[in-house]
Protein backbone atom coordinates (compact mmCIF):
# COMPACT_ATOMS: atom_id res chain seq x y z
CA UNK A 1 0.00 0.00 0.00
CA UNK A 2 2.84 2.15 0.99
CA UNK A 3 4.65 1.39 -2.45
CA UNK A 4 1.48 2.32 -4.12
CA UNK A 5 1.00 5.59 -2.54
CA UNK A 6 4.96 6.01 -3.47
CA UNK A 7 4.57 5.64 -6.99
CA UNK A 8 0.97 7.76 -7.26
CA UNK A 9 3.26 10.83 -5.33
CA UNK A 10 5.85 10.35 -8.20
CA UNK A 11 3.60 10.32 -11.24
CA UNK A 12 1.71 13.40 -9.44
CA UNK A 13 4.73 15.17 -8.84
CA UNK A 14 6.10 14.41 -12.70
CA UNK A 15 2.60 15.35 -14.10
CA UNK A 16 3.07 18.96 -11.99
CA UNK A 17 6.80 19.02 -12.80
CA UNK A 18 5.60 18.89 -16.51
CA UNK A 19 2.87 21.37 -16.14
CA UNK A 20 4.89 23.80 -14.41
CA UNK A 21 7.91 23.86 -16.51
CA UNK A 22 6.77 23.21 -19.71
CA UNK A 23 5.68 27.01 -20.51
CA UNK A 24 8.78 28.06 -19.12
CA UNK A 25 10.92 26.48 -21.31
CA UNK A 26 8.64 27.02 -24.18
CA UNK A 27 9.25 30.83 -23.48
CA UNK A 28 12.94 30.11 -23.40
CA UNK A 29 12.98 28.58 -26.11
CA UNK A 30 10.89 31.48 -27.99
CA UNK A 31 12.93 34.24 -26.89
CA UNK A 32 15.92 32.13 -28.34
CA UNK A 33 13.89 32.62 -32.04
CA UNK A 34 12.87 36.13 -31.28
CA UNK A 35 16.24 38.48 -32.05
CA UNK A 36 16.07 40.70 -33.99
CA UNK A 37 17.20 40.85 -37.38
CA UNK A 38 18.88 42.98 -39.65
CA UNK A 39 19.67 42.18 -43.20
CA UNK A 40 21.40 44.87 -45.55
CA UNK A 41 21.16 45.05 -49.65
CA UNK A 42 24.96 46.35 -49.95
CA UNK A 43 24.18 48.03 -53.48
CA UNK A 44 24.41 51.51 -54.34
CA UNK A 45 21.85 54.40 -56.04
CA UNK A 46 23.80 56.76 -57.58
CA UNK A 47 21.53 59.60 -60.21
CA UNK A 48 22.66 62.86 -61.06
CA UNK A 49 20.30 65.31 -62.87
CA UNK A 50 21.17 67.80 -65.38
CA UNK A 51 20.18 70.59 -66.28
CA UNK A 52 19.11 71.87 -62.75
CA UNK A 53 17.57 74.57 -64.16
CA UNK A 54 14.31 75.92 -65.48
CA UNK A 55 12.48 79.12 -66.48
CA UNK A 56 9.14 78.63 -67.14
CA UNK A 57 8.56 79.68 -70.68
CA UNK A 58 12.03 80.35 -71.35
CA UNK A 59 11.63 79.18 -74.82
CA UNK A 60 9.63 81.94 -75.67
CA UNK A 61 9.22 85.19 -73.78
CA UNK A 62 9.89 84.21 -70.12
CA UNK A 63 6.54 86.24 -69.53
CA UNK A 64 4.45 84.35 -67.72
CA UNK A 65 0.38 84.47 -68.75
CA UNK A 66 -2.29 83.24 -65.67
CA UNK A 67 -4.77 80.10 -66.43
CA UNK A 68 -1.59 79.06 -68.91
CA UNK A 69 -0.04 75.34 -68.66
CA UNK A 70 4.07 75.72 -69.80
CA UNK A 71 5.85 72.50 -70.26
CA UNK A 72 9.67 72.07 -70.21
CA UNK A 73 9.51 70.82 -73.78
CA UNK A 74 12.38 72.05 -75.66
CA UNK A 75 10.68 71.82 -78.77
CA UNK A 76 7.92 74.33 -77.63
CA UNK A 77 7.23 75.56 -73.95
CA UNK A 78 3.50 75.37 -74.57
CA UNK A 79 3.45 72.13 -76.44
CA UNK A 80 2.00 69.12 -74.96
CA UNK A 81 4.32 66.32 -75.26
CA UNK A 82 3.48 63.23 -77.82
CA UNK A 83 2.24 60.12 -77.41
CA UNK A 84 4.17 58.05 -76.39
CA UNK A 85 6.83 60.84 -75.19
CA UNK A 86 10.07 61.58 -77.16
CA UNK A 87 13.45 62.40 -76.04
CA UNK A 88 13.45 65.61 -77.37
CA UNK A 89 10.29 66.94 -75.24
CA UNK A 90 12.28 66.22 -72.25
CA UNK A 91 14.30 69.26 -70.48
CA UNK A 92 16.36 67.00 -68.25
CA UNK A 93 18.59 64.12 -68.45
CA UNK A 94 18.92 61.30 -65.38
CA UNK A 95 22.36 60.00 -65.86
CA UNK A 96 21.80 56.53 -63.63
CA UNK A 97 24.45 54.63 -62.37
CA UNK A 98 23.31 52.74 -59.78
CA UNK A 99 23.74 48.86 -59.29
CA UNK A 100 20.08 48.18 -58.92
CA UNK A 101 16.33 48.77 -60.67
CA UNK A 102 15.37 52.01 -58.49
CA UNK A 103 12.07 53.97 -58.85
CA UNK A 104 12.04 57.86 -58.91
CA UNK A 105 9.74 59.64 -58.15
CA UNK A 106 9.32 64.11 -58.33
CA UNK A 107 7.95 65.96 -55.84
CA UNK A 108 7.39 70.27 -56.39
CA UNK A 109 7.07 72.55 -53.50
CA UNK A 110 5.46 75.51 -53.28
CA UNK A 111 6.32 78.57 -55.09
CA UNK A 112 7.84 81.60 -52.87
CA UNK A 113 8.07 85.41 -53.82
CA UNK A 114 6.32 87.38 -56.12
CA UNK A 115 2.40 85.72 -56.01
CA UNK A 116 3.44 83.06 -54.16
CA UNK A 117 1.37 80.02 -55.89
CA UNK A 118 1.02 76.92 -53.78
CA UNK A 119 1.00 73.31 -55.05
CA UNK A 120 -2.84 72.19 -55.55
CA UNK A 121 -1.65 68.58 -55.71
CA UNK A 122 -4.15 67.79 -58.00
CA UNK A 123 -2.23 68.79 -60.98
CA UNK A 124 -4.56 71.85 -61.95
CA UNK A 125 -4.10 75.58 -61.27
CA UNK A 126 -6.57 77.45 -59.00
CA UNK A 127 -7.17 80.66 -57.24
CA UNK A 128 -3.68 81.49 -56.15
CA UNK A 129 -2.62 77.54 -56.83
CA UNK A 130 -0.24 76.27 -59.82
CA UNK A 131 -0.96 72.26 -60.53
CA UNK A 132 2.20 69.89 -62.12
CA UNK A 133 3.15 67.07 -63.68
CA UNK A 134 6.18 65.02 -64.45
CA UNK A 135 6.57 62.77 -67.56
CA UNK A 136 9.21 60.89 -69.44
CA UNK A 137 10.57 59.71 -72.08
CA UNK A 138 8.47 56.22 -73.83
CA UNK A 139 5.94 57.38 -71.25
CA UNK A 140 1.80 57.89 -72.38
CA UNK A 141 1.80 61.55 -71.50
CA UNK A 142 -2.53 61.72 -71.61
CA UNK A 143 -2.59 58.54 -69.15
CA UNK A 144 0.95 58.14 -67.94
CA UNK A 145 1.76 61.71 -66.57
CA UNK A 146 1.57 61.74 -63.09
CA UNK A 147 0.58 64.34 -60.42
CA UNK A 148 3.95 66.54 -59.03
CA UNK A 149 2.66 67.04 -55.69
CA UNK A 150 4.65 68.58 -52.45
CA UNK A 151 5.00 65.65 -51.40
CA UNK A 152 3.90 61.98 -51.32
CA UNK A 153 3.61 62.17 -55.29
CA UNK A 154 3.48 58.52 -57.28
CA UNK A 155 6.27 57.08 -58.84
CA UNK A 156 6.77 59.11 -62.21
CA UNK A 157 9.31 56.09 -63.17
CA UNK A 158 9.71 52.61 -62.37
CA UNK A 159 11.94 49.69 -62.48
CA UNK A 160 14.43 51.85 -64.54
CA UNK A 161 17.21 49.62 -64.95
CA UNK A 162 20.44 49.65 -63.31
CA UNK A 163 22.61 52.11 -65.43
CA UNK A 164 19.79 53.16 -67.58
CA UNK A 165 19.66 56.82 -68.40
CA UNK A 166 16.16 58.61 -68.75
CA UNK A 167 15.13 62.01 -70.10
CA UNK A 168 12.21 63.62 -68.04
CA UNK A 169 10.00 66.95 -67.77
CA UNK A 170 7.59 69.18 -65.89
CA UNK A 171 4.31 71.08 -66.44
CA UNK A 172 3.52 73.78 -64.09
CA UNK A 173 -0.33 75.05 -65.06
CA UNK A 174 -0.39 78.53 -63.85
CA UNK A 175 -2.81 80.13 -61.10
CA UNK A 176 -6.18 81.33 -62.88
CA UNK A 177 -6.64 84.10 -60.94
CA UNK A 178 -4.55 87.61 -62.02
CA UNK A 179 -1.46 88.29 -61.21
CA UNK A 180 -0.74 91.07 -58.34
CA UNK A 181 2.81 91.45 -57.89
CA UNK A 182 5.35 91.84 -60.65
CA UNK A 183 8.42 89.92 -58.80
CA UNK A 184 9.52 86.55 -59.87
CA UNK A 185 8.69 83.67 -58.10
CA UNK A 186 11.13 80.34 -57.39
CA UNK A 187 10.10 76.91 -56.40
CA UNK A 188 12.32 73.63 -55.81
CA UNK A 189 11.34 70.13 -57.65
CA UNK A 190 13.70 67.22 -56.08
CA UNK A 191 13.91 64.10 -57.83
CA UNK A 192 13.95 60.78 -56.08
CA UNK A 193 15.72 58.10 -56.26
CA UNK A 194 14.95 54.45 -54.37
CA UNK A 195 15.23 51.13 -54.87
CA UNK A 196 12.75 49.41 -56.88
CA UNK B 1 1.57 8.17 4.52
CA UNK B 2 2.35 11.97 6.19
CA UNK B 3 5.93 11.34 5.31
CA UNK B 4 4.54 10.48 1.44
CA UNK B 5 2.17 13.41 2.01
CA UNK B 6 5.18 15.94 3.08
CA UNK B 7 7.29 15.07 0.66
CA UNK B 8 4.84 15.79 -2.41
CA UNK B 9 4.38 18.96 -1.23
CA UNK B 10 7.87 19.98 -0.22
CA UNK B 11 8.73 18.87 -4.16
CA UNK B 12 5.79 20.75 -5.53
CA UNK B 13 6.98 23.80 -3.75
CA UNK B 14 10.51 23.65 -5.09
CA UNK B 15 9.36 23.57 -8.45
CA UNK B 16 6.84 25.93 -8.26
CA UNK B 17 9.68 28.21 -6.92
CA UNK B 18 11.34 26.76 -10.01
CA UNK B 19 8.84 27.56 -12.22
CA UNK B 20 8.11 30.87 -11.01
CA UNK B 21 12.51 31.94 -10.64
CA UNK B 22 12.52 30.82 -14.63
CA UNK B 23 9.12 32.88 -15.33
CA UNK B 24 10.94 36.09 -13.35
CA UNK B 25 13.90 35.56 -14.90
CA UNK B 26 12.46 34.96 -18.90
CA UNK B 27 10.56 38.05 -17.36
CA UNK B 28 13.94 40.33 -16.87
CA UNK B 29 15.78 38.55 -19.88
CA UNK B 30 12.49 39.79 -22.39
CA UNK B 31 12.65 43.35 -21.24
CA UNK B 32 16.85 43.59 -21.16
CA UNK B 33 17.72 41.26 -24.41
CA UNK B 34 19.58 43.12 -26.53
CA UNK B 35 18.75 41.97 -30.30
CA UNK B 36 21.42 39.85 -31.68
CA UNK B 37 22.20 41.37 -35.73
CA UNK B 38 22.36 39.18 -37.81
CA UNK B 39 25.32 39.23 -40.36
CA UNK B 40 24.67 41.65 -43.50
CA UNK B 41 23.95 39.99 -46.80
CA UNK B 42 26.67 40.16 -48.90
CA UNK B 43 25.76 40.05 -52.95
CA UNK B 44 27.58 37.23 -55.02
CA UNK B 45 30.90 38.57 -56.38
CA UNK B 46 29.49 38.53 -60.21
CA UNK B 47 26.71 41.31 -59.22
CA UNK B 48 28.84 43.61 -57.19
CA UNK B 49 30.04 46.39 -58.93
CA UNK B 50 32.09 49.12 -58.21
CA UNK B 51 30.33 52.48 -57.36
CA UNK B 52 31.75 55.55 -59.39
CA UNK B 53 34.19 58.01 -57.77
CA UNK B 54 33.46 61.04 -59.41
CA UNK B 55 29.46 61.05 -58.51
CA UNK B 56 27.51 60.90 -54.68
CA UNK B 57 25.92 57.72 -54.30
CA UNK B 58 25.01 55.82 -51.30
CA UNK B 59 24.56 52.23 -49.89
CA UNK B 60 22.81 50.01 -48.74
CA UNK B 61 19.40 50.27 -50.95
CA UNK B 62 17.41 48.25 -48.15
CA UNK B 63 17.55 47.58 -44.64
CA UNK B 64 14.97 45.03 -43.73
CA UNK B 65 14.82 44.80 -39.77
CA UNK B 66 12.50 41.55 -38.34
CA UNK B 67 11.58 40.28 -35.54
CA UNK B 68 11.39 44.02 -34.01
CA UNK B 69 9.34 45.18 -30.75
CA UNK B 70 8.48 47.74 -29.01
CA UNK B 71 11.54 48.35 -26.84
CA UNK B 72 13.89 47.29 -29.39
CA UNK B 73 16.34 48.74 -31.28
CA UNK B 74 18.04 48.55 -34.49
CA UNK B 75 21.32 49.97 -35.61
CA UNK B 76 22.71 50.36 -39.08
CA UNK B 77 24.51 53.11 -41.31
CA UNK B 78 24.12 54.74 -44.49
CA UNK B 79 27.24 55.13 -46.20
CA UNK B 80 27.38 58.13 -48.18
CA UNK B 81 30.10 59.11 -50.89
CA UNK B 82 30.67 62.93 -51.68
CA UNK B 83 31.46 62.31 -55.52
CA UNK B 84 32.40 66.25 -56.10
CA UNK B 85 36.07 67.29 -56.25
CA UNK B 86 35.63 69.72 -53.10
CA UNK B 87 34.17 69.84 -50.14
CA UNK B 88 30.63 69.24 -49.50
CA UNK B 89 28.03 69.31 -46.82
CA UNK B 90 25.34 67.04 -47.37
CA UNK B 91 21.89 66.42 -45.63
CA UNK B 92 21.20 62.87 -44.01
CA UNK B 93 17.39 62.98 -42.62
CA UNK B 94 14.63 60.76 -41.31
CA UNK B 95 12.32 60.81 -44.61
CA UNK B 96 8.70 60.45 -44.77
CA UNK B 97 8.15 57.64 -47.79
CA UNK B 98 6.25 58.76 -51.00
CA UNK B 99 5.27 55.28 -51.56
CA UNK B 100 5.92 51.79 -49.45
CA UNK B 101 6.58 48.07 -50.83
CA UNK B 102 3.37 45.87 -51.27
CA UNK B 103 2.62 44.84 -47.51
CA UNK B 104 3.84 47.80 -46.05
CA UNK B 105 2.25 50.66 -44.46
CA UNK B 106 3.30 54.07 -44.23
CA UNK B 107 5.08 55.54 -41.08
CA UNK B 108 2.85 57.37 -38.35
CA UNK B 109 3.74 60.75 -36.93
CA UNK B 110 6.20 59.44 -34.12
CA UNK B 111 7.91 57.13 -35.96
CA UNK B 112 10.28 60.48 -36.92
CA UNK B 113 11.08 60.46 -33.22
CA UNK B 114 12.59 56.59 -33.14
CA UNK B 115 15.37 57.33 -35.39
CA UNK B 116 18.55 58.68 -34.24
CA UNK B 117 20.89 59.90 -37.07
CA UNK B 118 24.68 59.92 -36.34
CA UNK B 119 25.20 62.98 -38.32
CA UNK B 120 22.62 65.14 -40.13
CA UNK B 121 24.91 67.40 -41.76
CA UNK B 122 28.33 65.73 -42.44
CA UNK B 123 30.87 67.71 -44.31
CA UNK B 124 32.42 65.14 -46.89
CA UNK B 125 36.04 66.03 -48.37
CA UNK B 126 36.45 65.37 -52.08
CA UNK B 127 35.53 62.10 -53.14
CA UNK B 128 34.91 60.90 -49.46
CA UNK B 129 33.10 58.16 -48.20
CA UNK B 130 31.43 58.10 -44.84
CA UNK B 131 29.28 55.82 -42.88
CA UNK B 132 27.21 57.66 -40.83
CA UNK B 133 25.15 55.48 -37.95
CA UNK B 134 21.52 54.96 -38.12
CA UNK B 135 19.86 54.07 -35.09
CA UNK B 136 15.81 52.91 -34.67
CA UNK B 137 14.66 52.90 -30.99
CA UNK B 138 11.46 51.81 -30.50
CA UNK B 139 10.11 52.69 -26.68
CA UNK B 140 8.39 49.98 -24.94
CA UNK B 141 5.13 51.80 -24.83
CA UNK B 142 4.78 52.38 -28.25
CA UNK B 143 2.30 51.14 -30.64
CA UNK B 144 3.62 49.79 -34.18
CA UNK B 145 2.37 51.72 -37.44
CA UNK B 146 1.35 48.07 -38.50
CA UNK B 147 3.06 44.44 -38.58
CA UNK B 148 4.81 45.84 -41.37
CA UNK B 149 5.79 49.50 -42.01
CA UNK B 150 8.18 51.40 -44.06
CA UNK B 151 10.69 54.83 -43.51
CA UNK B 152 13.30 56.23 -45.63
CA UNK B 153 16.65 58.26 -45.06
CA UNK B 154 16.97 61.10 -47.41
CA UNK B 155 20.30 61.73 -48.66
CA UNK B 156 20.61 65.52 -50.18
CA UNK B 157 23.95 66.74 -51.61
CA UNK B 158 23.26 70.39 -50.36
CA UNK B 159 25.40 71.95 -52.99
CA UNK B 160 23.48 71.44 -55.98
CA UNK B 161 21.76 75.09 -57.03
CA UNK B 162 18.94 75.46 -59.54
CA UNK B 163 15.00 74.25 -59.70
CA UNK B 164 15.90 70.39 -59.61
CA UNK B 165 17.37 69.06 -56.88
CA UNK B 166 18.48 65.14 -56.78
CA UNK B 167 17.85 63.38 -53.55
CA UNK B 168 19.34 59.48 -52.68
CA UNK B 169 17.11 57.55 -49.96
CA UNK B 170 17.79 54.09 -48.60
CA UNK B 171 14.26 52.15 -47.71
CA UNK B 172 14.01 50.68 -44.24
CA UNK B 173 11.31 47.72 -44.41
CA UNK B 174 10.32 46.71 -40.84
CA UNK B 175 8.23 43.54 -40.00
CA UNK B 176 7.08 43.52 -36.48
CA UNK B 177 7.60 39.77 -34.43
Amino acid sequence: MKKKIRMLAMVIVFLVALVILAPVSGVVLALDNQDVTITAVPSYICITNAPGDWTVNEYDTSVIDTSTEYWSNPIDDVTTPSDPVVDGECRFTITNTSSVITKLTVNFVNFTGGDAMANSDDGSGGVGTFGAYSYCTEMTYTTGKVIAKVTGSDPMKENLAATTDIKWGLSCDTQTDVWTSGDAMTSTATITATAQ
Amino acid sequence: MRKSVCSIVLTLLVLGSLGLGCSAASGSILSNVTPIVSPTSILPPETHKEPPITENWITPVKVEVGNFYPGAQAEWFVKVHNGNDAETTFAVNYRFPDHVGEGYVKPTEEVQDWIIIADTTPLLAPFETRTISILLDMPENAIAPGNKWEFWISVIDTSQAGFVRTELCPRWLITMR
